[in-house]
Formats: structure tokens, C-alpha cells, sequence
């Protein structure tokens, strides 16, 4: 959830003027609105593909298509104007990027700085795969895995005293 | 002078409670290194045989606590050096009513005004109505902290209560020390991070006014929800660290958690479903979750504590998996904190000098490091010691759920990572970069379909062992049922994205399986002579409880992929009298009028809804001004239908002076909503009956 | 071993703490411009309503460094950074042109540097906005430092307050000037 106006931590009172004037970053344009619109579908809908990855740069994760801000509203501009132009999505993200750097990117991009965020769930799914078999394991060594050998009538005595309510 | 007493009363707690955490502490003994090498397992596994402990004495505790400290070694506890009992209550008690005090101050200073204080300067307007300046209290910045120290010092009493009634607790005193660590930390963090009784030197007239963004009546819960949960969660972490010593993590300790655990999950779902549907109606998208830093710090303990939730469960049952367990107990609340660190320091906040938090949070930082350092130094010296029963096959009931808590606690892993990379990746010297949306839904996706493969087995499990075969036997239906389900979906919408596809297939298939466990609950174990009203009786509340929660997450795991999938969005600029199409909707719009609010000025949209040319309802969708803050706020208009959420908003002026409207259709969106509270509705209704048996069992017969 | 292990948890949040406690005061907001080192963008700016001169890319590489600041008469921190505009302007010894950002209406502009004062050696108006995202301004006031060659070497986000002119400005402007 975006909260751009809230304020945190204590009091600073000179710095209240200069929340009031930030209002500009509040200044309503709101997301996509008709005027910006392109009338080719085709084209308007590539649009919005490529808005949606983007991010606003004033916002907390909220895709420059998700966005009310002034800069925001540009940036959609800005990217109908480059498909407008003839760039395929890949340049007209790569556009932005120059300007703004990978931040803009709500997926992040591989490359070195990111080879650790985009291996970590592979890690930590393995890590947790190796842990539970890891477990079993040890457990089977150990032998406790067997229940004792039962008659099929204590066996299903058993589970009516184990599952009395199935839950 | 009352905002004085407030503080005096926060300061005075502070104080007390670190003498609680002292007086009532493992660690409040005098030891001397001896020449008697003692090793701590000889004591872990005489642990439960130490009479001296059921009868309430300390003095065993401390001793294997302070043994299981700090072996290897020669350390002895000098005799006679235990501490005079002392009775539980008066400290916890008397902190308790400062807190009270503290936080009745605090809040009397907001309903009144008082600018002269700063946080009421900052926070609250005279034009603020009196529920949000109360919101204003308790929810941004120190304040908040301030009733996450009263609710936390409450669980306390809570807990002596239950304790008193119930006596389930072997060690209340352990318990009491670690609940006053936590809340003198916490206090601590109030007073220095910044507290909510500063004066300020030159007082305004009047203030700057509650955030906008939170004006509104289910914001005014979220809070309260949020920080209650997390202090369950704190009286679930004390009990660890009192249990793990002794290694003394047995049923009697579980059955003790167990409500805790389901009331503090319950909150925090409250504080994420709360959180969920502000997102959703105040912007003019239909996005409900944004993965933003202050979204993920619930998601993570809510995630924990599920895990922690399921394994408490294996362990009531049979004694196992103590380690884990364990481990993620302390890891739920310690999520928690930490995530709350996070968001409320903005460190993750893209926002501009200006309006970032000026105290960060350093205290609040330390405490958990020191508090958290502690607590896994501990778990990692005594959980090798901990005695395991893990009587279960791998095909059981206890390993489907085992591993599922597995795959939850990877889920937070992953949640956790993407949150603080670009943090720590911009400290190292690295780029700085984005983790947003696309990342944690291509991250977490499939760990959650995993997740809902295995809890549509999990409850048709039998516990301890179960076959193979005997399984597919019973899951035949369910299978050959979503796959059907998923097929007839694919089949209509060929093009459809596969892991949305797949998430239908799945919800389907925990659906099915759940409810065809329940028939043949109800019905196939009827030859034993009972009638089915009697199989009733014996499910309970507490099996229909986990289906109902089970249920809700199928159903909101549905409806968000469907209507990801077949959302229907239409802008346009419209005039007075102009009829929209949008799903199988038909909106009328009869124009903007201007209208004062309690504190804002709105434009409020008129649309009458027609479906089958039959008027439906009417929608009011607004854009509101807060002239304090110079901020607009957008409230949406949201028809939960039969079939799809239809969601109204409205901008500026068009450029050809019509009005910008945002309509949208999003199918199954209800399932999302529905999913939800039948997932609180389980929390509840699990609590209700686990409260009901325990005063039953406990008023009529042990077991 | 097992007394190594559990040491580990205890060296984590150490450097847990360490870490955040380091950074923690730091401005985290602060994105730093994709742009430093790179030759700054093609552009041209046309002049505030009854003035003669604009800005455009020509007046960046004459070979000298030079400042932009990027301004707006609704920007209440820029109306706070002015004074210090004012003697970066005196004291630089450079050329400091103003980016006028978006300006509601062309006026709004002039009569706010008529009422503040003037020390930009020449005002471009960006009606548009679009130089600004050419320059990867994403929050008003910023100001560039441009060498000589027309390359942006330093950019400053927010409002510039006493310390950073003096601390940081200034000496870049100096080093890039002597070198």
C-alpha cells in the first residue's frame, strides 16, 4: 500500500513547510487517464505492458501505470511517444533506463549485482530440500520410522484412539 | 502536566520492567566457575525428572538455564544464591496499569488537542474528528510503539491469568522475565527513538493534520490488530526461551501456546486483510497487495506463525519436531519486530528528505539485535539436546504438514530477501535497484502452488502413518475433480497465462479434497455403530475450523488469479447521462457534485448500476481534498457482485471537459474477500473451541 | 563445535547492527544519477515570457564548468534552497543556468524570480517536463555540476542547504575547475 504523505519519526518543525509544498508529489494527474491514451489498441496496450514495469520513481513498488504522480504521468507520455516512434518495448524500457537508471525496473535485471536475489530461492528451496530429506534420514537410521508390528485389528484400534476426530 | 505524568509513568515502566525481566530472570543468580565439570546433557535429560521443578522451584530451571549457557565448562551454581520467591503478579500488574496510564495520557492529549505537544502538532488537526485523532495516537511513528508496549504489557496479564487458571506453565517466572525484556526494550524504544510526550518549544496554533490515507474506519483497526498479534507473539517467544533450557518443549507447553498462537495469527491476518482492501479501494486499479516494505513486515510473521501454527499441531500430537518448532517460534516474533523496524524506519521509503522519519529507530534496532542474538545463541546450544519423538512415516499426516511449514518458512525466506536486498546491495557499494511485484510473484508462485499441492493431502492424512496407495485412493476424486475444474477453465480461455491457471487448478484441488474429506468423515465411518450426527459432533469445530481456513486460502488463491486473468478496465472521459458497458454491468453516470466533508471537501460521483437492465445499486465513488495537509485522496466504490467485484473511480477533468472514469470489472474478486474472512473465521472459531475444551477439560476431568 | 555454532547467531546480529547502525542516518531516498560521467543531453530550453535567451545544450560545453538548477515556483523547498542559489551563483564564479520545471503558466516563473531575485545567468522554461526526464530529474529542486567537456559529474537531489554548499558544491566545482 502506498502511503506517500505519511509521516514518520518525530517532529521536525521546519521541515513541515516542506511536507505542505511536497503536496506536488500528491498533485493529482491519475493513472492513465483518456487523453493520454493512444487510439492503436495494439499500440496502447504495449503501453501498458511496459508502464506496468516501471517504476515511479516517487512511490513505494507502484508501477508508473499504478500511479498518480506528476512525474509519472510523463513517464507513460514518454513511453507512448517512443512507441509512437517506432522503438519495440525493449528500447523504450532501455530509454527510461538510461535516464533513471535500474531502479526504475520493478523486475530486477539480471546481472552480477542481482545473481545473489535471483539464486536465493533456488538456494533456500534446496537448502530446504536437503534439510527435510536430511531428516528423514537420520530418522530412518536411527530406525524409529517403524511403527510395532501390529494385527490389522490393533492397527485399526489404534487409528480410532489417533484419529478420534480426524483433525 | 498530563502528557508530563504520561511520561513519567512510560519511564517508571521502563524502569520496572527490567527489574521484572532481573528479578524474575534465569540469569539472576550468582555462579562461580568450580572445578566440577558438569555436562549440561546429563542435566537436559534429567530435565523432566527433577522433581524439585513441579513443585515450582526455580532453582532447577536456572540451574540447567545457566548450565545450558555456558558449557562447556566448569560452571556451578553457588547454592543458597536463588532468589526469595516472589510472587508473579504485583510487578507485571503494576507495569501493566503505567502502560495503561501511559497510553490513556497519550490519547487524552490527542482527543483534547494539545499542540503543544509534538507529536499532536504533527500528527492531528483541531479539524481532525475524534476517531482518527485517537487513530492519530496509536497508529503512526512512536505512538504506535507506545501501544505495542501496552498490548504487550496486557498479553502479560493475559498470560498470568491463564497460567492461574490453567497452570500449563512450568516456569512462569522465566515467562514474566523475558515478557518484561520485551517491554522494557520496547519502552525504551518510545523514550529514545522519540517519544510521544515531547513538548515542543513554540507551539503551533494548530496541528498538521492525520494522514488522509488513513482516514477511514477499517484503518482505524489495523494497528491495534498488527501490534496485538505481535504481542501474542511475544508471550509465544518467552515461553520458548523459558522451555529451551529445559528442553521442556512438550504437549503441556503446546497446549499452552496453542491459543496464543491462533489469536495472534488471527490478528495479524485481520492487519494484512485490513491492509489489503484499503490498497484496494483507495486506488483506482484494483491492485490489492503491493509488496511495499510495510505490506511484507505483517506478511512475514503471518507466514511464520503459520508455519509455527502447524508444527504446534505435530507437536501437541506426538512430541516431535521440538527443534523446529522451536526455531520458528522465535523466528515469528522476531519477523515481526524486525519488520516493524523496517517500515517504520523508512529505510526502504523512496519518499524525499522532507518527509522521511527523523529518528531511526536506533534503539529499536539494538533491542532486537541484542534480544535476537540472545535468544538463537540459546536455541543453538540446547537444540541438539532436545529429545525428538518423530514416530512418523513420510507419508503422514505429520510430515505433510512438517513440510509444508517447511515451504512456509522458505516463503518468508524469500519474502524477507527480496525486501532487504536492495538495502543491503546499495550499502555494499552495489547498484541501486528495485525489487518489486514481478520478482516476488515469480519467487513465490511456485513455492505456493507447492504449498497447496500438499494442503489438500494434509488434512485426508492419517496421523503418524498412512500408505501410499491407500492415499490415492481416497484423493482419486479430488484429483480426477480439478482436473476437470482446470481443464474446463483452460479450455474457455486458451490463451490464459499458466501459473494463474495453475493456481485455479489447485484451489480447486484443496476444495475438493477438503470437503470430500469431510464426507468421508461423515458418512464412510458411520459401520462403527454411530450416527452421522454423532460424526459431527466428533469433527468439532476445531476440524471445521482448519477446513474453513484451508477453504478460504483456495478460495482467495482463485480469485486473485482469476481475476488477474479476466479483469475488465475501461477509461474514459464521461459526461453527465452517459451509460458505460463494463463486464456484464451497465453504469449510468449522473454527474460529480461537490460536498463538504467532517474535515475534507469531496467530489462525489454519482453512477446507478444496471445488470440485465434491472438497477442494481448505485455507486458513490470520490475524490476528496484535505485542505490541512493539501493532499487528495481517491475513494473508490467497490459492488461486490455474484460473479466479480465492480470497482468505480474517478479522476480529473478530461481535456474535453468531461469527467475521467475508471471502471472496472474483476471476476471472482469476492472469492478474495470471501477467502479471507473464512480464513479469520477459522482463527476464530479455533480459539472459541480451544478456550471452550480447555475450561471443559480443565472443570470436569483431566484427560 | 556446538559452542561455534551457537556463536554464529551472535556474530550475524553483530554485524546486523553494525551494519544499519552505519547507514542508518544516511538519506536513503537519494537514487544517484544514472547519468554521472556521461555527456549531458541534447537539449534547448526557450526563454522565460520577456526575456531574451534561453539554455540549450551549447551553453554546457563552451568549455568551462557550469551549474544547472532545476526550479519551480510551486516548490516550496526550492523558495527555502534560493539563498543559497544566490551565493553559489556569487562565489562559484561559473555560469549558473536555471531549469524552470513546469510551470503551471509561463508568468508563474518570472514574477517568482522577479519577487526572489535573479541569479541565474540564464533561464530555459521546460514546460514540458521532458528535458528534466532527459536529465533523470525525478524531484524538484535538483541542481548539475557540468564540466567543461559537457559531462554531468555531480548531482545534487533536494533542496541545497548551507552545509552542502559549502562542503560539497563548492570544493567539486573547484576541483572540476582546476582540472
Amino acid at each position: 500500500m502506498i502511503r506517500l504523505l505519511r509521516l514518520n519519526g518525530p517532529l521536525m518543525l521546519p521541515m513541515l513547510a516542506l511536507v505542505m509544498a511536497l503536496a506536488f508529489y500528491a498533485r493529482p494527474a491519475y493513472a492513465v487517464n483518456p487523453d493520454e491514451m493512444l487510439s492503436d489498441p495494439a499500440l496502447e496496450a504495449r503501453a501498458r505492458e511496459i508502464s506496468e514495469e516501471l517504476r515511479c520513481l516517487v512511490c513505494q513498488n507502484q508501477s508508473i501505470d499504478d500511479s498518480d504522480a506528476d512525474l509519472a504521468h510523463d513517464l507513460r507520455v514518454l513511453v507512448r511517444e517512443r512507441l509512437l516512434a517506432g522503438d519495440t518495448n525493449q528500447q523504450a524500457i532501455n530509454y527510461i533506463v538510461a535516464r533513471y537508471g535500474d531502479y526504475v525496473l520493478l523486475n530486477p535485471p539480471l546481472k552480477p549485482d542481482t545473481y545473489i536475489l535471483w539464486a536465493s530461492p533456488f538456494i533456500l528451496v534446496g537448502l530446504a530440500g536437503l534439510a527435510v530429506f536430511g531428516f528423514y534420514r537420520r530418522k530412518k537410521r536411527e530406525g524409529r520410522t517403524t511403527p510395532a508390528n501390529l494385527t490389522d485389528q490393533e492397527r485399526k484400534r489404534l487409528n480410532e484412539i489417533l484419529n478420534p476426530s480426524g483433525d | 502536566m498530563i502528557a508530563e505524568t504520561g511520561h513519567f509513568a512510560l519511564i517508571l515502566l521502563m524502569m520496572l520492567a527490567f527489574c521484572q525481566a532481573i528479578l524474575f530472570s534465569p540469569l539472576g543468580i550468582v555462579f562461580r566457575r568450580g572445578s566440577l565439570g558438569l555436562r549440561n546433557t546429563a542435566h537436559l535429560q534429567t530435565a523432566g525428572g527433577v522433581s524439585s521443578l513441579d513443585t515450582g522451584g526455580q532453582h532447577g530451571f536456572w540451574h540447567h538455564f545457566s548450565s545450558a549457557l555456558l558449557t562447556p565448562g566448569a560452571v556451578r551454581i553457588s547454592p543458597g544464591a536463588s532468589l526469595s520467591p516472589m510472587p508473579l503478579w504485583p510487578l507485571p500488574v503494576l507495569i501493566c496499569l503505567l502502560a495503561l496510564g501511559a497510553q490513556a495520557s497519550q490519547i487524552y492529549s490527542f482527543v483534547t488537542s494539545d499542540f503543544t505537544l509534538a507529536m499532536v502538532a504533527q500528527y492531528s488537526h483541531s479539524s481532525t474528528p475524534l476517531m482518527y485523532r485517537i487513530a492519530a495516537a496509536i497508529s503512526p511513528d512512536c505512538g504506535a510503539t507506545l501501544l505495542w508496549v501496552t498490548l504487550t504489557s496486557s498479553a502479560a496479564i493475559l498470560f498470568l491469568i491463564q497460567n492461574a487458571i490453567f497452570k500449563k506453565a512450568e516456569n512462569p517466572q522465566a515467562i514474566v522475565s523475558v515478557m518484561g525484556l520485551v517491554v522494557g526494550l520496547l519502552a525504551a524504544s518510545v523514550l529514545i527513538d522519540g517519544t510521544p510526550f515531547a513538548r515542543l518549544a513554540a507551539p503551533p496554533l494548530d496541528g498538521q493534520g492525520f494522514d488522509p490515507q488513513s482516514q477511514d474506519i477499517l484503518d482505524l483497526f489495523y494497528s491495534p490488530a498488527l501490534y496485538a498479534g505481535l504481542s501474542g507473539l511475544s508471550v509465544i517467544f518467552a515461553a520458548t526461551i523459558a522451555a529451551l533450557p529445559r528442553a521442556a518443549l512438550h504437549r503441556a507447553w503446546a497446549e499452552m501456546l496453542r491459543p496464543w498462537t491462533l489469536i495472534s495469527w488471527t490478528l495479524l491476518g485481520a492487519a494484512m486483510a485490513i491492509s489489503a482492501y484499503r490498497a484496494y479501494s483507495q486506488q483506482s486499479w484494483g491492485n490489492w497487495w503491493y509488496w511495499d516494505a510495510s505490506e511484507n513486515a505483517v506478511l512475514l510473521p503471518w507466514l511464520l506463525a503459520t508455519a509455527f501454527l502447524h508444527c504446534l499441531a505435530v507437536l501437541e500430537k506426538t512430541e516431535a519436531l521440538k527443534p523446529w518448532t522451536a526455531l520458528l517460534a522465535l523466528s515469528a516474533f522476531g519477523a515481526g519486530w524486525f519488520g516493524t523496524f523496517l517500515s517504520r524506519s523508512d529505510l526502504l521509503g523512496p519518499l524525499p528528505a522532507a518527509l522521511r522519519s527523523s529518528g531511526d529507530n536506533a534503539v529499536l534496532l539494538v533491542g532486537f539485535c541484542v534480544l535476537f542474538a540472545g535468544a538463537y545463541y540459546l536455541f543453538a546450544r540446547v537444540a541438539g539436546q532436545l529429545r525428538e519423538n518423530a514416530d512418523f512415516t513420510l507419508v503422514s499426516r505429520e510430515s505433510a504438514m512438517f513440510i509444508n511449514s517447511v515451504m512456509l518458512a522458505v516463503a518468508a525466506a524469500i519474502v524477507l530477501i527480496g525486501t532487504v536486498y536492495p538495502l543491503f546491495l546499495r550499502w555494499l557499494g552495489g547498484t541501486i535497484i528495485t525489487v518489486g511485484p514481478p520478482f516476488f510473484v515469480q519467487a513465490l508462485m511456485p513455492v505456493t502452488l507447492a504449498m497447496l499441492l500438499l494442503m489438500g493431502l494434509s488434512p485426508t492424512l492419517r496421523w503418524r502413518v498412512d500408505g501410499a496407495a491407500s492415499v490415492g485412493r481416497r484423493m482419486k476424486l479430488a484429483l480426477i475433480l480439478s482436473i476437470i475444474v482446470t481443464l474446463f477453465v483452460w479450455m474457455r480461455h486458451i490463451d490464459a497465462p499458466s501459473l494463474p491457471l495453475l493456481g485455479i487448478g489447485l484451489a480447486a484441488w484443496v476444495v475438493t479434497a477438503a470437503l470430500g474429506d469431510l464426507w468421508e468423515k461423515l458418512w464412510r465411518h458411520r459401520d462403527h455403530g454411530e450416527s452421522k450426527y454423532r460424526n459431527i459432533q466428533l469433527l468439532g469445530p476445531r476440524y471445521l475450523g482448519m477446513s474453513l481456513a484451508h477453504i478460504g486460502m483456495a478460495l482467495l488463491i482463485a480469485g486473485g488469479s482469476a481475476s488477474s486473468i479476466w479483469e475488465e478496465q475501461s477509461v474514459l472521459s464521461a459526461r453527465t447521462g452517459q451509460s458505460i458497458e463494463i463486464g456484464p454491468y451497465n453504469l449510468q453516470y449522473e454527474g460529480v457534485s461537490l460536498l463538504p466533508g467532517e474535515n475534507f471537501a469531496t467530489r462525489k460521483a454519482k453512477f446507478i448500476v444496471y445488470r440485465n437492465a434491472q438497477p442494481v445499486t448505485e455507486l458513490y465513488p470520490e475524490v476528496r481534498y484535505y485542505p490541512i495537509r493539501g493532499v487528495e485522496t481517491k475513494e473508490s466504490a467497490i459492488w461486490h457482485g455474484r460473479d466479480g467485484d465492480l470497482h468505480v473511480s474517478i479522476g480529473d477533468r478530461a481535456e474535453d471537459s468531461g469527467r475521467i472514469v475508471d471502471v472496472r470489472f474483476l471476476p471472482m474478486m469476492p472469492w478474495v474477500w470471501a477467502g479471507m474472512l473464512l480464513i479469520l473465521l477459522g482463527g476464530i472459531i479455533n480459539v472459541l473451541t480451544r478456550m471452550i475444551l480447555l475450561f471443559k477439560k480443565n472443570g470436569v476431568s483431566a484427560p | 563445535m556446538r559452542f561455534w555454532i551457537a556463536v554464529i547467531p551472535l556474530v550475524l546480529f553483530a554485524a546486523l547492527a553494525g551494519i544499519f547502525l552505519t547507514n542508518i542516518g544516511k538519506d536513503q531516498s537519494v537514487i544517484p544519477s544514472a547519468l554521472i560521467g556521461k555527456p549531458a543531453p541534447e537539449f534547448s530550453l526557450p526563454p522565460l515570457p520577456g526575456r531574451e535567451t534561453g539554455i540549450s545544450h551549447a551553453d554546457l560545453t563552451q568549455g568551462h564548468v557550469s551549474v544547472i538548477n532545476v526550479f519551480a515556483s510551486w516548490c516550496v523547498p526550492c523558495r527555502a534552497e534560493h539563498p543559497m542559489i544566490k551565493r553559489l551563483a556569487a562565489e562559484a564564479d561559473v555560469p549558473v543556468y536555471g531549469l524552470n520545471y513546469k510551470e503551471k503558466d509561463p508568468q508563474d516563473g518570472v514574477n517568482w524570480l522577479d519577487e526572489m531575485g535573479d541569479p541565474y545567468t540564464a533561464v530555459g522554461m521546460d514546460i514540458s517536463g521532458r528535458t528534466a526526464i532527459d536529465f533523470g530529474v525525478y524531484g524538484v529542486p535538483e541542481t548539475f555540476i557540468i564540466d567543461g567537456e559537457g559531462k554531468i559529474a555531480y548531482k545534487q537531489v533536494g533542496p541545497i542547504d548551507e552545509k552542502t554548499l559549502e562542503d560539497v558544491l563548492l570544493p567539486k566545482i573547484r576541483e572540476l575547475k582546476k582540472g
